[in-house]
């Protein structure tokens, strides 16, 4: 066979990475300051103040120049399936093309309906259509997010589908246990909330900034107060739906858990790595080594707990998961890696059986083989057992930025309620939210990583490898394209900072006689 | 044309793109909330005053995207009918599969 180069592979990632990055520095910060600009609209319809309208028209300009600068660069990720991930595109069939399309008529359609509404219709307008209007607005753009998140979510735990060897596709077979299945609702409230949390972070950092330069001293508490209460209850939201994320992968991704846990053998009663630094170039695949970490702060039954409910709970390490033999939740055995590539290669042989088959006989053993061994289709691609493991660093630390920057978040808002108007007393403080905001991004993008690098070497988990996924194109075409992308959306965020800056720097027109 | 319609004139070409016509049985009604949705939108558009820079943005970006990107960047891999690209992938799959090298 003509074999894949694995820069291929890598350069088709760095690609699609790239570009899904760029595009989520976009969207969270829509979804987040979509609802606290509509929060405001609505203090405004309930108070009649017209304070309240300005504070809502300003986090609303700032809204627009990053919804007009985030709008469309999804698209390309779309072009990247055609061209770059072919063989992904056509096995995945309509059951990832339907949420998508969905997502395409009816989200976007209603977001961009009701976004001019809510731009052009001041004074045009009652205050209540008006006030619907943007609440429409950011309920579409949140629909749009959930019918993204069911196509991820089904690429992390497919399900409602079958496999048609005629035409080497999976057919949707239960459009409600993809839409609604339990990862897609978790991921849907995680990300989200997290989502919120960002555009809180952003709104009162924005408005510190004010405090800093002794401008709009009113509008930046009001905005704070807002924000910081909205904000909290993102955060405590992300929590939970963070330890409900970590439940669904340790039942359906146990590998990303044992790499975000840096946990290579597992066991009973697991405690929780609270923080730690690994051992630079320990070898994760190696049937044994030194201890992998150099230093770590545990926390006795957590992980086992976090992962099971239960104190006790069995939570499998790398090797564990690589050699199998443990007794799983269903107390059936579970397979060695070896074993499941074993059976993933007799599935791809199957379907060429199927595929080449003359006779009715061949065609209907070749099936029968076919769909016993479907469920580990995906290994038969990987040469060792060692491919299965993600990079585990990455996704180690990137775990840890999630987690603690999420508590930091918490302290943050709960932090700036408590002080209430004296904050406009400490500098320090008033510097350390405005220095905030770029880690909410962080924490956003660390998140991704989690989710994304935990789960190599998968495009859909079990079933596609990256290596099968991709298209047999030139290297050399991926990374033209890689460095378009990069120096585009680079002159895009650019411009964004300078029109987001300009108009934060212009101020609201709250109270001009305090600037 | 009706006289008392002819100030809409712009939105009745609008209108009539669409395929909409204005007269003087019961449509009217249907026809004039048109266009004022129609005025809605451009007098909205014309009000615009960082909008124009943002949607001067948008545009390029959208003509960067479909008729650089999309046309000399990103053609679609597999050609044909669904039979071909069924083949054709199927073929991929098969090949691609992988013959194991070592243990771990």
């Amino acid at each position: 066979m003509d074999a894949i180069d694995s820069s291929l592979v890598d350069w088709s990632r760095a690609q699609f990475a790239l570009t899904a990055m760029y595009h989520w520095l976009f969207v969270p910060l829509t979804l987040g300051l979509g609802v606290v600009m509509a929060i405001m609209e609505t203090l405004y319809v309930r108070t009649g103040r017209e304070f309240w309208k300005q504070t809502a028209k300003f986090w609303m300009k700032l809204f627009g120049i990053n919804f007009a600068m985030g709008v469309a660069t999804g698209i390309i990720l779309e072009f990247e399936f055609g061209t770059n991930w072919s063989n992904y595109s056509w096995f995945v069939g309509d059951i990832f093309g339907a949420p998508l399309a969905i997502e395409g008529i009816l989200a976007f359609f209603m977001e961009s309906t009701f976004i001019a509404v809510m731009y052009f219709g001041w004074n045009k307008v009652s205050k209540r259509a008006h006030l619907a209007s943007t609440w429409l607005t950011i309920i579409g753009a949140t629909i749009s997010a959930w019918w993204i998140l069911v196509a991820n979510a089904w690429m992390q735990h497919p399900v409602g589908m079958e496999f048609n060897p005629d035409t080497v596709r999976n057919e949707m077979v239960d459009f409600a246990a993809v839409a609604f299945s339990p990862v897609a609702v978790v991921k849907f409230c995680h990300t989200v909330s997290s989502s919120w949390v960002l555009g809180a972070v952003f709104v009162v950092g924005v408005s510190c900034w004010y405090l800093l330069r002794g401008r709009h001293r009113e509008f930046a508490l009001s905005s704070i107060r807002v924000a910081a209460w909205f904000g909290l209850f993102a955060a405590l939201i992300t929590a939970h739906t963070g330890h409900q994320s970590g439940r669904d992968i340790a039942m359906y991704q146990p590998m990303k858990l044992a790499a975000a846990e840096g946990l290579y053998e597992g066991g009973t009663e697991q405690a929780l790595v609270l923080g730690g630094l690994l051992r630079p170039g320990a070898d994760w695949t190696a049937a044994s080594g030194d201890d992998r970490f150099l230093l770590k702060v545990e926390m006795p039954y957590a992980l086992s707990y976090l992962a099971t409910h239960d104190l006790q709970g069995y939570v499998p390490g790398i090797r564990n998961l690589l050699e199998g033999g443990y007794k799983l939740p269903d107390d059936s055995v579970a397979l060695s890696a070896e074993e499941m590539m074993k059976r993933g290669r007799m599935a791809i042989d199957a379907l060429a059986q199927y595929r080449a088959a003359a006779d009715a006989e061949t065609k209907a053993t070749a099936l029968a083989t076919l769909e016993e061994n479907f469920p580990w289709f995906g290994y038969g691609y990987l040469k060792s057992p060692g491919e299965l493991v993600p990079p585990v660093p990455l996704t180690f630390y990137s775990f840890r930025i999630m987690v603690v920057l999420g508590g930091y978040f918490i302290a943050l808002f709960a932090g700036l309620l408590l002080l209430g108007q004296r904050v406009t007393r400490w500098k320090w403080a008033q510097l350390a939210v405005v220095l905030t905001i770029p880690l909410a991004w962080l924490a956003s993008q660390a998140g991704w990583v989690v989710a994304e690098v935990g789960r190599q070497p998968w495009s859909i988990q079990g079933l596609l490898p990256n290596v099968a996924a991709i298209s047999k194109l030139d290297v050399g075409s991926v990374q033209t394209t890689f460095f378009i992308f990069l120096i585009l959306f680079t002159l895009l965020l650019v411009a964004e900072l300078g029109i987001m800056g300009k108009a934060i720097a212009a101020g609201p027109e709250t109270d001009q006689t305090s600037a | 044309m009706s006289p008392h319609i002819s100030g809409h004139f712009p939105y009745v070409v609008v209108l009539r793109i669409f395929g909409l016509r204005m007269s003087r049985n019961c449509s009217y009604n249907h026809t004039v909330i048109l266009s004022r949705v129609i005025r809605f939108y451009v007098d909205g558009f014309r009000s615009m005053t960082l909008g124009r820079t943002l949607w001067c943005i948008i545009l390029i970006k959208l003509f960067i995207m479909f008729a650089v990107l999309r046309v000399f960047f990103f053609p679609s891999y597999l050609q044909g009918g669904d039979e071909e690209k069924g083949e054709a992938v199927s073929a991929e799959l098969t090949e691609r599969m992988a013959q194991p090298i070592n243990p771990r």
